[in-house]
């Protein structure tokens, strides 16, 4: 009995030692280094969301968290982003009231993955599916504004996106200079302090620093190259 | 031979018990009802087959691990059968490692039948045998082992509700426990990196059990890192089952 | 050798959330020797069936030590040789008897044909035979007893351990099992068993030892313990001149009691009989019977477990 009871201790140590060794081993080969690696398959929302039995708010916030995450490490190693329309998309499948991944995954898309056909598609998606809020609309006419240099569409959203309440301030405003079409250096600053006012990252609110920097330093030249 | 009389008796008890055939029956259920979803589907229907049926393994392998797991030696206290079973010429270890390897011997059975379906619809869908997607269920396999021991742990000190309750958490959070340290290693304070590092280091790293992916989209696994990762469960199992029998060595039998 | 030797064995409890120390089992010296049937009694709750776990092994002790078949407690060798009872037994139910038998066969290490062999046998023995294929759960509380009975000789014990063996059981089983118990004695063993009725205990041990609040309070001969202490004298006569009632009143314990014609005097000792009887002779009263009133187990307990209480 007495033997046991030292024995028993023994092993335990002795496997605890073997599990923190092959646990750093196996960190070391970086085999699921990044969790949104092993998540880089994303099924078919279709398939997906009955099988959540009611939890797809849930999975759809996990994989929001995840898909920051990928960015994340994406933005410090390869700069490249194969997954991300794919994950933003299932994201706001599985919960289409779910803003942020629409607004920031639309960021993302533009200026991390240059992406903005699949940014403005997710845009446009949110917006036809939360009809009632500002944020979409209003994003969309950023991109056509900022990126696409498309002032009548960037007009005909910041003017639905004005009608519709909590809106910003500055909408109306903007709309007015749309049509005066005067002064789109001001509009351009204003619109990325709002977005580094917002920003709930750090790599997008570099971004945004950048861009507000070189605004005032009068260049036209875009950090991205864009 | 004492060992083996207890985990053929542990493995008795669950196959006489309904329950089992309850959560085995609608698990082939499902499996067979995911050709029928299949075919409403435009294209991918071999990867529904596999990622459905993966599932399927991994669910209610894991239901059964955690609800029989959990009473394994609790119940046993509690129903008093125990005290005709240790006063006979055993070791307490001997009844701990005897409870452990019938229930694994129990999900060996139903993971097995469980795996025959799918391999033999993934079969007939593709016509080839895919080694990749045994490797997967190996894995599960693994996975339920490891929850089992778990559940084992709880099981010797707790009551089964407790057991319940912190068996699921840990599920949970092993399967959370990478993103937890990214996430401490982002954001956090010294303190807190601390705390995660010890956590993740602690808590079981499910996700290292989990070759799903590969296994449905055919890509190229790493032997070595399947390799570690086996060993890495093996570790876990055997600190888990040696840890509840040195909880269990000690346990007074009021 | 002895059977069963403990040195100041002793188990304190902690309950609550406090983790107050409960005394159950204090300072426990106790001998058994080989071949003895030992009567281990006490009321509810004294600290038989702790006693009995931890020497099973099932508790562990917080002082002191114990031997078992000369073996320290817990040890493999010697539960080889012991055959254990726990108070009101319960098995897997969803086994039939004879399932169970043969796992628990399988336990103390019998091979497939003696299994076979002391299944069958004990369950004649003990009058299970007709309920071997039955599941358990469907057993009445005497069958279980008596399965309970079966386990625990399945090993052919040197030493039997029973916590309150014929609890539960009809004055029939009782009788059985008092007549297994002394069929177990000639075959050599040595059993040890707990008990709180008397009626069990008094044909059958040898020596009996009485816990009270976790204490042994006596130990040795059941008619030793019991009989050293006369509790009362009742005298019955009749033809008492009613005079000499007020003499007499100070020799009583009770208040006279009148049965018809005679009347039923009740004193303490010896030395208050002696001259209660030269008073009813002086007085020409007929002295019918003289009956010294032995002391009850349940009194014996009671009498020691007042003063505590006090």
């Amino acid at each position: 009995m007495k033997q046991d009871g030292l024995t028993i201790p023994g092993l335990l140590v002795a496997s605890l030692v073997g599990l923190i060794l092959v646990a750093a081993l196996l960190d070391g080969r970086g085999a699921h280094a990044t969790p949104g690696e092993e998540r880089l398959f994303l099924p078919d929302a279709k398939y997906l969301k009955p099988m959540l039995i009611g939890f797809h708010g849930v999975a759809a916030d996990l994989l929001w968290i995840r898909t920051v995450q990928y960015v994340g490490t994406h933005v410090e190693t390869d700069r490249k982003f194969p997954q991300l329309a794919k994950a933003l998309n299932l994201a706001t499948s599985l919960d289409p009231h779910f803003l942020e991944p629409y607004r920031f995954g639309g960021l993302y898309l533009l200026y991390l993955a240059r992406q903005p056909q699949a940014a403005v598609s997710l845009l446009e998606k949110g917006a036809a599916a939360n009809p009632g809020r500002w944020e979409l609309p209003h994003d969309l006419g950023r991109y056509y504004y900022l990126e696409a240099h498309d002032y009548a569409r960037s007009r005909e959203w910041w003017e639905r996106a004005a009608t519709l309440p909590g809106r910003p301030d500055y909408l109306p405003r903007f709309v007015a200079r749309l049509y005066a079409e005067t002064d789109h250096r001001e509009t351009a600053l204003e619109l990325w302090s709002e977005i580094y006012r917002t920003a709930q990252n750090d790599s997008v609110r570099s971004l945004a620093l950048q861009e507000i920097e070189r605004l005032k330093a009068g260049s036209s030249e875009g950090p991205l190259g864009l | 031979m004492t060992v083996a009389a207890i985990a053929l008796n542990t493995f008795r008890e669950a196959v006489r018990d309904r329950i089992l055939y309850a959560i085995l029956i609608f698990a082939l259920v499902m499996l067979a009802g995911s050709t029928i979803l299949v075919t409403i589907s435009v294209g991918g229907e071999v990867k529904i087959i596999k990622d459905l049926g993966l599932a399927c393994i991994s669910i209610f392998g894991t239901l059964i691990a955690i609800f029989l797991g959990i009473g394994l030696v609790s119940k046993e206290i509690e129903r008093r059968t125990l005290y005709t079973i240790i006063t006979k010429p055993i070791h307490r270890y001997q009844f701990i490692l005897g409870k452990y390897l019938g229930l694994v011997l129990t999900l060996l059975v139903n993971v097995a039948v469980m795996a025959l379906g799918l391999l033999g619809l993934a079969y007939l869908w593709e016509g080839v045998s895919s080694v990749r997607l045994f490797l997967a269920v190996l894995f599960i396999f693994l996975e339920l082992m490891l929850v089992t021991a778990l559940a084992l742990l709880f099981s010797a000190f707790s009551s089964p509700t407790l057991s319940a309750i912190f068996t699921l958490s840990l599920f949970v959070a092993g399967h959370l426990s990478g993103d937890l340290r990214l996430f401490a290693a982002r954001f956090g304070g010294a303190v807190t990196k601390l705390s995660a590092e010890t956590l993740y280091f602690l808590l079981p790293n499910l996700s290292r059990l989990n070759f799903k992916d590969q296994a449905v989209h055919g890509f190229g696994v790493d032997g070595g890192s399947m390799g570690l990762s086996f060993l890495y469960a093996i570790f876990h199992i055997a600190a888990l089952v040696l840890a509840a029998m040195a909880i269990f060595e000690r346990r007074d039998f009021k | 050798m002895n059977a069963i030797e403990t040195e100041k064995l002793g188990k304190e409890h902690r309950t609550g959330f406090w983790r107050k120390r409960v005394c159950a089992l204090s300072q426990l010296d106790l001998t058994v020797a080989e071949g003895e049937v030992f009567g281990y009694l006490g009321p509810n709750g004294a600290g038989k069936t702790t006693t009995l776990k931890l020497l099973m092994g099932l508790l562990r002790p917080t002082s002191g030590d114990a031997r078992l078949l000369g073996r320290p407690l817990g040890d493999v060798r010697a539960k080889q040789q012991i055959g254990f009872l726990p108070e009101q037994p319960s098995f897997y139910d969803y086994l039939t008897g004879r399932e169970l038998l043969d796992f628990f066969g399988q336990l103390v290490g019998l091979d497939r044909s003696l299994r076979r062999e002391r299944v069958e046998r004990l369950a004649r023995q003990l009058r299970i035979e007709s309920a071997l294929e039955l599941q358990i759960r469907k057993y009445s509380k005497g069958m279980l007893q008596r399965l309970g009975l079966a386990q625990a000789l399945l090993n052919d014990p040197r030493l039997v351990l029973l916590d309150e063996p014929m609890s539960g059981l009809d004055p029939l089983g009782r009788r059985e099992v008092r007549d297994l118990l002394l069929r177990l004695k000639s075959e050599g063993r040595t059993v040890f068993f707990s008990s709180h009725i008397i009626p069990d205990v008094e044909v059958v041990c040898d020596r009996v030892g009485i816990l009270v609040g976790g204490r042994l309070v006596a130990q040795g001969p059941l008619d030793e313990i019991l009989l050293a202490r006369i509790a009362s004298i009742e005298v019955t006569a009749s033809q008492v001149p009613p005079e000499i009632m007020g003499e007499l009143d100070h020799l009583l314990v009770t208040r006279p009691v009148s049965r018809g014609e005679q009347l039923l005097l009740t004193v303490r000792d010896e030395g208050a009989l002696a001259e209660l009887v030269a008073r009813l002779v002086e007085a020409k009263a007929a002295i019918h019977a003289i009956l010294p009133h032995r002391e009850s187990l349940e009194e014996y307990f009671l009498r020691h477990v007042e003063p505590r209480e006090v």
